[in-house]
């Protein structure tokens, strides 16, 4: 059993959560994790991560989504409430949700710290015809802080980094015992799934220290959220589009309704703006298959498809891929 | 002929009060006369959060008017265009006690109020009982500048002068409005005041934007933790009649363990200065007018001083019923009707 070889394709926020979860149940493990993007270059750079679930957005099995968001959950508040929340990227956040319909508590509530409903009084500050608030103190997480953090864990613990774009899981037969699939969108090529598709989101990230409080407008779809130390503007929300290209049609729509939600942020300056593709699939991925290749056989787990709550959901997730990766290395033959 | 007001202080209290006096009273000349500007002044080393506290015994319903009618100022001014520029933000977070402690008086006048659950209590180990509350913040050192940016170009005068007397300055005005705060110690004779001293450590950490605060002043120096726009204001001290104006480093070591207790993650939090200020304690807020004869002359003075803890969640309420005092001078006819 000592010396299993792990490939983790995918370096993004799946890939390197679940490197870490395979480290910590199986210490003995040889993990690689390999990809051609990182950091940056990956899906969730420029994401505010913050922390709010809902049933509705993650259709799947609701025992299955709510371990998830738990396991999450109590990940995310340990790193808050410890001295490495500001180098791992975590800040906690009092966030408000504009409808202007009948709400539906969302699954989140069991977990933040607080959630209430907001007065009018609260409401009034805010442009826009709404007739129900919900106001509530969740957290955020800084990709561009997290994913080192978590490069460094992963690293520390023995883990290797490979810059290696992978074509075909056939690749690494012989190479590895498991391979762990988190590659997100090119799951459509490596894994042959359809059901796996773009969200694109856009968003701008400006200077703007008075904001302190995030703001969602189900309206508009407009959205404020401080985050590490600017402020994020969004969003879009485009099915099927697989642009990375910025359109500056879309900046100024997002400019335009945070600027008319919250007029305070007129006077913020952009500092960078970033198109991200949420990986969406209904229900996310994670579960075993036996890929087979011909005569040969691939152990694979696969890890992909969050969409929108690939930040929330990663470690939840994580945590379940590594276990399933365990209950994997039983059927490995001993090899010399 | 124009009547002639000199505000002295150029501190919160005075150029809110000049502000209100140029828009109220145009038919008067509005001088600022003062030793200090900011970033000089007592708010500028404060975190200028709206809280009503350490006000003495000035009666609870003018603190309450007062601290009401800034209030609902300050929220206008937060949500406009001009937010950032005048230094204002919406700050929201957690007062905290070790046991049960009854509602204060002020409590309906924040944006939100309201008891903190389990959940949120378990984030401060050491503390049963706490209040969520969304308020306030003022950068005074934004504030004030923008302020008397305001006041200048509405033509307003400013001059940059230390004052002994009232006598001083009499020939040349006809009302002072005396707005000099721990300054009338000596300047109106006042030795009812005493510094209630300050110490903070302002710090770089723009990733904590809910402020935590250990509201229980029983030794004065419990811990806070204030975010702004500029940086994170940890506090902090209230000692009575301590004249020191040079950091201690007992305070500091004492504020950083009390902050980080707090906020673990602060220990990664760059240093950006330790500052000291003296709030001008007084049993409590001197608003009112007085009538001094010297040589013969009657020099009409408003006086509105001794804020201690509370100029910046006072001010706009005290600059409006200053204003109101030198308004029955200026047009006796039109407030004297019955």
């Amino acid at each position: 059993m000592s010396g299993v070889r792990i490939a983790v394709v995918g370096a993004g926020i799946a890939g390197l959560s679940t490197a870490v979860n395979i480290q910590r149940n199986i210490p003995s493990a040889r993990v690689t994790v390999m990809a051609d993007r990182f950091l940056t270059d990956t899906t969730s750079d420029g994401a505010a991560g913050i922390f709010r679930p809902s049933f509705e957005k993650i259709k799947a099995d609701e025992t299955l989504v709510r371990q998830w968001v738990s396991d999450s959950w109590k990940h995310f508040d340990c790193l808050w409430r410890s001295e490495e929340a500001s180098e791992a990227g975590i800040g906690s956040v009092t966030m408000y949700q504009l409808f202007d319909k009948e709400l539906l508590y969302p699954l989140f509530k069991e977990f933040v710290y607080d959630f209430r409903e907001m007065t009018d009084r609260d409401m009034k500050r805010f442009h826009g015809n709404f007739k129900m608030g919900l106001a509530c103190t969740t957290l955020t997480t800084e990709s561009r802080k997290y994913l080192p953090w978590l490069t460094d864990r992963f690293k520390e613990n023995g883990g290797v980094v490979k810059i290696q774009r992978v074509n075909d899981f056939s690749e690494l037969i012989g190479d590895y015992d498991i391979v762990v699939n988190c590659t997100s969108l090119s799951s459509k090529t490596l894994a042959g799934d359809n059901l796996v598709y773009s969200v694109r989101g856009h968003l701008l990230r400006v200077k703007a220290p008075w904001v302190k409080h995030a703001v969602y407008d189900h309206v508009t779809g407009a959205y404020i959220i401080p985050c590490f130390d600017t402020v994020v503007l969004g969003g879009t929300r485009q099915k099927d589009n697989y642009s990375l290209e910025i359109d500056p049609e879309d900046t100024k729509r997002i400019w335009e309704k945070c600027c008319r939600l919250q007029p305070n942020i007129k006077k913020a300056e952009i500092a960078w703006e970033w198109v991200g593709l949420r990986p969406h699939r209904s229900p996310p991925r994670v579960e075993k298959e036996m890929m087979k290749f011909g005569d040969k056989e691939l152990k694979v787990v696969h890890n992909y498809g969050q969409g929108a709550n690939g930040i929330t959901l990663s470690w939840g997730c994580a945590k379940h891929a590594a276990k399933l990766v365990q209950e994997l290395i039983p059927y490995i033959h001993s090899k010399l | 002929m124009k009547k002639k007001i000199c505000v002295i202080g150029a501190g919160v209290i005075g150029i809110s009060t000049a502000r209100l006096l140029q828009e109220t009273l145009p038919s008067c000349d509005v001088t600022i006369i003062a030793e200090k500007f900011s970033p000089h002044t007592t708010g500028d080393v404060s975190a200028g959060v709206w809280k009503p506290h350490a006000l003495g015994d000035t009666p609870v319903e003018l603190q309450s008017k007062w601290s009401g009618n800034t209030f609902e100022h300050l929220l206008k001014l937060c949500m406009g265009s001009e937010a950032s520029l005048a230094g204002i933000q919406l700050l929201s977070g957690y007062l905290l006690f070790q046991d049960y402690t009854e509602d204060p008086s002020w409590s309906n006048q924040m944006l939100r109020f309201c008891h903190m659950t389990p959940r949120e209590l378990a984030q401060f180990p050491g503390y049963r009982h706490g209040w969520f509350i969304i308020t306030i913040k003022v950068e005074c050192r934004r504030y004030l500048p923008w302020m008397l940016n305001k006041f200048k170009s509405m033509g307003g005068a400013v001059l940059q002068r230390k004052i002994h007397s009232f006598e001083e300055i009499s020939a040349d005005y006809d009302i002072i409005v005396n707005c000099s705060g721990l300054g009338s110690y000596e300047l109106a004779k006042d030795k009812t005041m005493q510094p209630i001293r300050g110490q903070v450590i302002r710090v770089r950490a723009p990733w904590i934007t809910t402020m935590g605060c250990d509201d229980a002043t029983i030794t004065g120096r419990e811990p806070y933790v204030f975010p702004g726009m500029d940086d994170v204001v940890l506090g902090g001290t209230h000692d009575y009649g301590d004249w020191n104006t040079e950091p201690d480093p007992t305070d500091t070591k004492r504020i950083w363990e009390g902050c980080c207790k707090l906020f673990p993650s602060l220990k990664h939090a760059e240093i950006l200065e330790v500052n000291v200020g003296h709030r001008p304690g007084r049993p409590s807020v001197r608003l009112e007018k007085e009538i001094v004869t010297s040589g013969g002359k009657a020099i009409k003075i408003v006086h509105n001083y001794g804020h201690g803890g509370g100029g910046v969640t006072l001010h706009w309420g005290c600059a409006q019923e200053a204003v109101q005092m030198v308004k029955e001078w200026v047009e006796p006819c039109v407030t004297s009707r019955l």
